[in-house]
């Protein structure tokens, strides 16, 4: 049997061509789903925010809000419409609404399709603690010998693994920052812990002196899960958690207790 | 008789000249007083010395020679005469002696003497005893001869080498050490042709008394300068070839690397990519991406040992040594049981032995690195080979090095370093990533191969190799605070990489009778890879005393691997070769991620025990058909199961050029390399050893069929594969709560999912003549499919079309040659809008949505090399050195490796990340002999 060149390129050829591709599928221009950002807390009054997405050149801090929304939410028994305040900002003034462990119901429609959430509303912290109520920042300035910094602990209950936040509020008048060359604007620190039971203060942990207040959130995990996700890498982008269906962003309710500081010098 | 005054004596002074590669070897002098024109000359040293030579009468019409010769050797008569005439001779393997005025003349005056075939064995001994042997012969039974294939310059042995007895379908391939065996060789007037790549065929034939022992068949190195010799059916002129014999199978020869344009090194494994099936469109991994298949699931074997780091300078460069390696052979799919562990392909690499006849010094310099080699026979039965290279922070190092460099800069730079996910440990870019007052301090890789080979006896070898390579890659800045800031002081910013691996095995060979054929190997090969990224910030008060905050991450991953293999080969009958043997193989692998050096964030420990064995089978029924069956078992302990893995291939040589081949077998992987999202934030990559649940053993079965069409100029092969893969892992890291200094918890994901590839490849070679190359497509897809990641998606490295266009011009002692790569880009996930919501205190977090997983694809690769190499060569035609200038990237195309993203003022700021761009390269090659 002869078989020559000429016909084996030939064969190749058509093998090739049966064997051409399709197009790639295009992207997913899922660029309608609504950002929705609420928090529920027992005593306050109920408020949801809802935002569109940014295109990716936009300079603006926060999407545009969505206007013209019937948003409702239920406990399960009761079901209340949300007003629209400013826009994009829709509000239910009943402070006694959300309470301790229920769970709520956020839904409304949007684009032809029904945007939802649940959260569950978590215990109140329990046995929040804190070994000291001073807490002294030594001096780190010129000409002098910096102390050593004794942290104080701050505790509390955790028996079931429960995830909690924590956010520091300089309630002074008129702030004095510890740092002479800070001169940024005043804002309250919020840290998430994860699943923790005590919090050891640093060095760098106040920044300013006088009186705070430590409010100890005890949170559900879709609030850290949402807001601690670095959203992937450069070279592995993965998408954001979020617990809102045929939408993005976060919808959660949580439970906070406080105790005082005084941060000196 | 017109000549004059003849004095023939033959003396016992022999000449040896030790150090030349080819030395005449006759022994004969001359003297007397001559005086007749030059072809005279010649025909009378040619009748008294018994010796061949060829010369163009057309060419020494003109010449006379007058002188008196007192008892001279041939060799200085020869040589003076030709000098005198400004002529040269020139030695071939059949010490046949060519009269030349440049080295291109040998090839015509080849064909001028080809048209009577001069056989080495016939040549000093006398045509009557011959004709004799001829007659007596023609009854004789079947007989089988055994033999051995090597180098001529070295004496090193030449694994693979095809010998095959001319006019039959009676062939062999040489083993690991160059021997074979043929059986049933009709007749001792046969005449064997001998084949390896890098090297010029040779011919013997058989006679009455060489069938009775060890055939020696000594190989000379292919010499471009001899190019347009007459073609035989079976020359390889190429760097590369396809075993049509076997499928998926591909050869290289060192040797001749140097023809192909590279980016500062001859580099064994990027040569590969040039090749159908194996992708070429990864600058940043000289890992091979076989079918679509990662580098992990490409098993490397250094002299039989598993080499886990193959790369050096971030994947640039591959880390073995091209002078230190004699054959490497890439199995694409389909291998046999005798190859276990991983589940796409197989590079075979052998290291040299070293010379066994001549102490020899070797050296490269290119704009990269620094490379020496010594090769030495200690004695008459052992032979070292040292072979060393380090690189040295040149205009190229700093080039790829600050590649690297300044993306970690960019990634962590203030505002990216949530996006860009910069290094854990806030990286140097939480101070600004100020390269302003930078300390660059040293990076270097180097590596080292050593092996001492003892040959007691003909029947047993033995052999110690290591292999050393190390990667330092240290990207650490110091930067001095101004005494404004405070009173004084200086952050250091340690980024420091240190992988590498170290391997050694001993080898002992033996040859029980010349069917049966051992290989027992003992070896030890570690990896490591450190990483440590952190920053200690010193501020030194006014009374002298320092302050020390420090932060950061430390990753250390080790692997252990001692292993003892046992690998048997039987001649069984003339149609049938088994191959069996036994492993056994202990793994050790830890990995330790920890935190500000105190804590520890994962501390993995694993241990396992690999062991089992394989049989394999080598018939060929009919001479046409050759089928190869095999059976692999694998005991895994972590898992503790027995692993099974039939595999089976075939080749059916319908035509003489025409071949037809298929296989398949099932696959399975243990040790898997996790490959980490973002190189900048961590150690590239680590090994994990499978566990049976979150790291499941994973398999893939091979089904591959093609043909492969050969003429005298060209060969066409195609191939097409389909791989289904199972089990495959992958793994992300998710750090959280690390805020204020609380150090927080890192979370191991584990996604498993299945794959397939599938692809067809086309290439077409041109094998002969000055101008030869290749012309090779692949068209493939790769394809994962992760529940995580909502169904199929194009494996990151899947590439539609691949087409690569290799051309090498010979012409004398300059060769040129160009090479053009096109890949479809790879796939790639891409943000598509960003939202941004307040956390409860009213801070703002802004995230990307993102397109599908590999949902985008980067703009098409595609770059032209070039380059011009220059051999010195010897006019004996010893190749002494050679100089080579080479261009990457010619039309300084902007390849993009990968997208960089950064939120700057609310704004998504994309950047690219390329690949090297325009980069020239001159290296010089240089051999003491």
């Amino acid at each position: 049997m002869e078989i020559k060149l000429p016909t084996i390129l030939a064969v190749v050829l058509a093998v090739f061509f049966l064997f051409s591709c399709k197009k790639d599928s295009s992207l997913d221009n899922d660029y309608t789903r609504p950002v929705v950002e609420g928090y529920l807390v027992p005593g306050k009054s109920v408020l949801v925010k809802v935002y569109y997405q940014k295109y990716l050149d936009d300079t603006i801090s926060l999407g545009f809000p969505v206007t013209d929304l019937k948003l409702k939410i239920s406990d399960g028994a009761k079901t209340v419409e949300l007003t629209e305040g400013a826009d994009g900002n829709y509000a239910y003034g009943d402070t006694t609404f959300v309470a301790e462990n229920k769970t709520y119901s956020l839904s409304f429609s949007y684009n032809n399709k029904i945007i939802s959430s649940q959260t569950t509303v978590p215990n109140k912290p329990a046995g929040f603690v804190t070994s000291d109520s001073l807490q002294k920042v030594p001096v780190m300035d010129f000409g002098t010998t910096p102390a050593t910094f004794v942290p104080i602990t701050l505790s509390w209950n955790n028996t079931n693994g429960g995830h909690y936040m924590m956010i520091l509020k300089n309630t002074e008048n008129s702030r004095t920052s510890i740092n002479p060359r800070n001169n940024g604007s005043y804002r309250d620190s919020e840290v998430i812990l994860g699943q923790v039971s005590s919090f050891q203060t640093q060095q760098m942990t106040f920044n300013y002196l006088g009186n705070y207040r430590v409010l100890l959130f005890h949170i559900n995990k879709e609030y850290s899960d949402a807001l601690n996700n670095n959203g992937g890498s450069s070279l592995n982008l993965t998408n954001p958690y979020t617990n809102i269906v045929n939408g993005l962003g976060i919808f959660t309710s949580m439970q906070t207790d406080s105790l005082n500081l005084r941060v000196y010098q | 008789m017109k000549r004059i005054l003849l004095l023939l004596g033959f003396t016992g002074v022999m000449s040896i000249n030790a150090w030349a590669q080819r030395p005449l070897k006759t022994q004969a002098t001359i003297d007397g007083f001559y005086s007749l024109p030059m072809a005279r000359m010649l025909d009378t040293l040619s009748s008294k010395c018994k010796i061949r030579i060829i010369y163009e009468p057309e060419m020494l019409k003109d010449y006379m020679v007058t002188d008196r010769y007192l008892n001279e050797s041939v060799k200085d008569v020869l040589g003076k005469i030709c000098s005198e005439n400004k002529l040269y001779y020139w030695l071939d393997p059949d010490q046949n002696i060519y009269i030349i005025r440049k080295p291109e003349d040998v090839g015509r005056l080849k064909k001028i003497a080809g048209d009577k075939p001069v056989f080495k064995e016939v040549q000093l001994s006398s045509t009557a005893l011959l004709t004799e042997e001829k007659v007596e012969s023609n009854k004789m039974e079947p007989f089988k001869i055994r033999g051995r294939v090597v180098d001529n310059a070295s004496g090193e042995s030449l694994p693979a080498a095809i010998v095959k007895v001319r006019n039959t379908n009676i062939n062999t391939a040489t083993n690991a050490d160059g021997y074979f065996t043929l059986l049933n060789v009709p007749s001792d007037t046969c005449v064997l042709d001998i084949n390896y790549i890098g090297y010029r065929p040779d011919v013997l034939a058989l006679n009455k008394v060489n069938i009775k022992e060890e055939i020696t068949i000594e190989l000379f190195p292919a010499v471009k300068s001899l190019n347009e010799v007459v073609i035989t059916d079976k020359r390889r002129d190429n760097a590369m070839s396809t075993d049509k014999r076997r499928v998926s199978v591909l050869q290289i020869s060192p040797s001749k690397l140097e023809e192909l344009p590279n980016i500062g090194e001859k580099d064994i494994l990027r040569s590969f990519q040039l090749m159908p099936g194996i992708s070429a469109s990864n600058e940043s991994s000289s890992g091979a991406y076989v079918r679509g298949g990662t580098p992990d699931q490409n098993l490397v074997l250094f002299d039989g040992f598993t080499v886990y780091q193959v790369d050096h300078l971030y994947g640039f460069f591959s880390a073995f040594n091209s002078n230190a390696v004699k054959d490497v052979t890439l199995y694409k799919g389909g291998f046999s049981a005798k190859y276990g562990g991983r589940l796409s392909s197989v590079t075979d690499i052998v290291g040299k032995e070293g010379n066994n006849k001549e102490t020899n010094i070797a050296g490269d310099l290119s704009l990269l690195s620094a490379n020496v080699f010594l090769e030495k026979p200690i004695n008459s039965k052992s032979t070292l080979l040292l072979a060393y290279r380090h690189s040295y922070q040149g205009p190229l190092y700093n080039k790829i090095f600050n590649k690297f460099n300044s993306s970690t800069t960019v990634a962590s730079g203030p505002g990216g370093g949530r996006m860009g996910g910069g290094p854990p440990g806030g990286g140097g870019g939480g101070f600004g990533g100020s390269a302003a007052t930078v300390t660059v301090p040293s990076s270097s890789f180097y590596d080292l191969n050593a092996k001492y080979t003892y040959a007691p006896d003909d029947k047993n070898r033995f052999s110690w190799s290591i292999y050393q390579g190390n990667d330092n890659l240290d990207n650490s800045r110091d930067v001095t605070l101004p005494s404004f800031l405070s009173g004084g002081g200086s952050i250091s910013s340690t980024d420091k990489t240190t992988y590498g691996n170290l391997g050694s095995s001993f080898k002992w060979s033996s040859r029980w009778t010349s069917r049966l054929y051992s290989n027992t190997l003992l070896s030890y090969s570690t990896y490591h890879s450190d990483r440590d990224n952190s920053n200690k910030i010193t501020i030194q008060d006014s009374e002298g005393v320092d302050q020390e905050i420090s932060t950061g991450t430390f990753e250390k991953n080790n692997l252990k691997d001692f292993s003892l293999k046992s690998d048997w080969e039987w001649q069984a009958a003339g149609k049938v070769k088994v191959l069996f043997g036994g492993f056994a193989s202990r793994q050790n692998v830890s990995y330790e991620n920890s935190l500000n050096d105190t804590s520890t964030l994962i501390n993995q420990n694993t241990r396992a025990l690999t062991s089992g064995g394989y049989a394999e089978l080598e018939i060929s029924p009919v001479s046409s058909l050759q089928l190869n069956p095999s059976l692999r078992s694998t005991y895994y302990d972590l898992t503790g199961k027995v692993y099974l893995e039939p595999r089976f291939s075939a080749t059916y040589t319908l035509t003489d050029r025409f071949t037809l081949k298929g296989s398949t077998g099932k696959f399975y992987q243990f040790t898997n390399r996790v490959i980490k999202e973002d190189i900048l934030a961590g150690s590239r990559d680590f090994w994990v050893l499978s566990n049976g649940s979150t790291i499941p053993v994973s398999s893939a079965l091979h089904y591959i069929a093609g043909f492969s069409y050969e003429t005298d100029q060209f060969l066409v092969d195609v191939e097409g594969y389909y791989k289904t893969l199972d089990n495959l892992s992958e793994y992300s890291q998710r750090q959280t709560g690390r805020r204020m200094g609380v150090s927080g918890t890192l979370e191991e994901h584990f996604y498993n999912g299945t794959g397939y590839t599938k692809g067809i490849e086309f290439l077409l070679q041109k094998t002969h003549g000055k101008y030869t190359g290749w012309i090779s497509y692949t068209l493939s897809k790769a394809v994962n499919n992760f529940e995580v990641y909502g169904g199929e998606f194009p494996a990151n490295q899947d590439t539609g079309h691949e087409f690569k266009l290799v051309n090498v011009y010979h012409n004398g002692k300059w060769t040129f040659s160009a090479t053009w790569i096109y890949a479809t880009g790879k796939p790639y996930t891409a943000p598509l809008t960003s939202y941004t919501v307040n956390d409860y205190s009213g801070r703002s977090h802004t995230f990307l949505t993102i397109s599908e997983k590999n949902g985008a694809r980067m703009p098409d690769y595609h770059r032209l090399d070039a380059s011009v190499t220059y051999d010195l060569i010897k006019i004996d035609s010893r190749k002494t050195g050679s100089i080579g200038f080479s261009l990457f990237n010619i039309y300084n195309r902007s390849n993009i490796w990968y997208k960089q993203y950064s939120i700057v003022n609310n704004q998504v700021l994309t950047s690219n990340v390329n690949y090297l761009g325009f980069t020239p390269n001159i290296t010089l090659s240089l051999k003491w002999k």
